[in-house]
């Protein structure tokens, strides 16, 4: 290697470290919950206020709890739980789906609706 | 009437090399990939042999041969796989000409090699962001795939020095 290709090495390594620094922020923090029952709006409930809603679902009712702008699913009459165990969400963008009971949440933010274009 | 092309010794040898980089291309599209935009780019080692031992021009050639006969080859040509590959290849280009233009030892093949992949990732997010997904939440990817480009831009150029070695002696 040169002493140029060293400096090539030495400002990548760099380049890399600072776009961790500039690039990997944490996401906004979500200010909006829809519920969805079936894949259609069941309720919009800001995440500002403490709330426990239940939300009737193909097996039962899951119970959705609001708090300190978070959300999570308390219960869910499902078998495996693996929305209860999905823990807290609170950045715009998250969602937790309990797919057995067709209840899923998702937590948004003050930017656009859509991240993508497909072709 | 009947047209006759001579081609040069340059002609044959850029064809061969290029025939060598499109064949690494369509293997390595065959590995399969954790996110989008990872790719080893090991034909690139061909590139930058190329680079070296002939040239920047003649590196062109392959280069951008490579990107056409690749997508081609692939069902690709002029679809979004096609521009990111050709923008990451022209960014590419473009950082390693005035590289190669350093006077005195200037540098060898891990410094082309890691600062050519670095321009074709930078290269492929501004497409992919100016185009493809107009949203800033793309540029959260981005510092994974630098570094991703960093380390296969390392390893590609410690081959390249190899090959380039090996072919000097």
């Amino acid at each position: 290697m040169t002493l140029a290709d060293k400096a090539v090495v030495f400002i990548a390594v760099l380049a890399a470290g600072l776009s961790f620094y500039f690039a990997w922020q944490p996401s906004a923090p979500g200010t909006l919950l829809e519920i969805y029952q079936d894949n259609t709006l069941y309720e919009r409930h800001s995440l500002n206020e403490p709330a426990t809603l239940n939300v009737p679902g193909k097996l039962g009712d899951s119970v959705i709890e609001i708090d300190q702008g978070r959300a999570r699913f308390q219960s869910s009459p499902c078998t495996s739980k693996f929305c209860v165990h999905a823990g807290w969400m609170q950045q715009a963008g998250d969602v937790i789906a309990c797919l057995p009971n067709g209840v899923h949440i998702q937590i948004h933010g003050g930017q656009g609706r859509f991240d993508a274009i497909a072709f | 009437m009947k047209l006759h092309l001579h081609p040069t010794v340059e002609d044959h040898r850029i064809a061969w090399l290029a025939a060598a980089a499109v064949s690494i291309h369509i293997l390595e599209a065959l590995l399969p990939s954790p996110l989008p935009g990872l790719k080893p780019g090991f034909a690139n080692v061909i590139t930058i042999c190329v680079l070296c031992l002939y040239g920047w021009s003649t590196a062109a050639w392959v280069s951008l041969l490579r990107v056409l006969v690749g997508s081609l080859l692939l069902g690709t040509f002029l679809s979004p796989t096609f521009m990111l590959s050709l923008a990451g290849a022209l960014a590419s280009l473009l950082i390693l000409w005035p590289m190669t233009r350093l006077p005195g030892r200037g540098f060898g093949p891990v410094g082309y090699s890691l600062a050519a992949a670095m321009a074709h990732i930078s290269g492929q997010f501004l497409l992919a962001w100016g185009w493809f997904v107009p949203h800033a939440g793309i540029w959260r990817l981005f510092p994974v795939l630098l570094s991703f480009a960093v380390l296969v831009g390392l390893v590609n150029g410690i081959i390249t020095q190899k090959v380039v070695k090996h072919l000097h002696d």
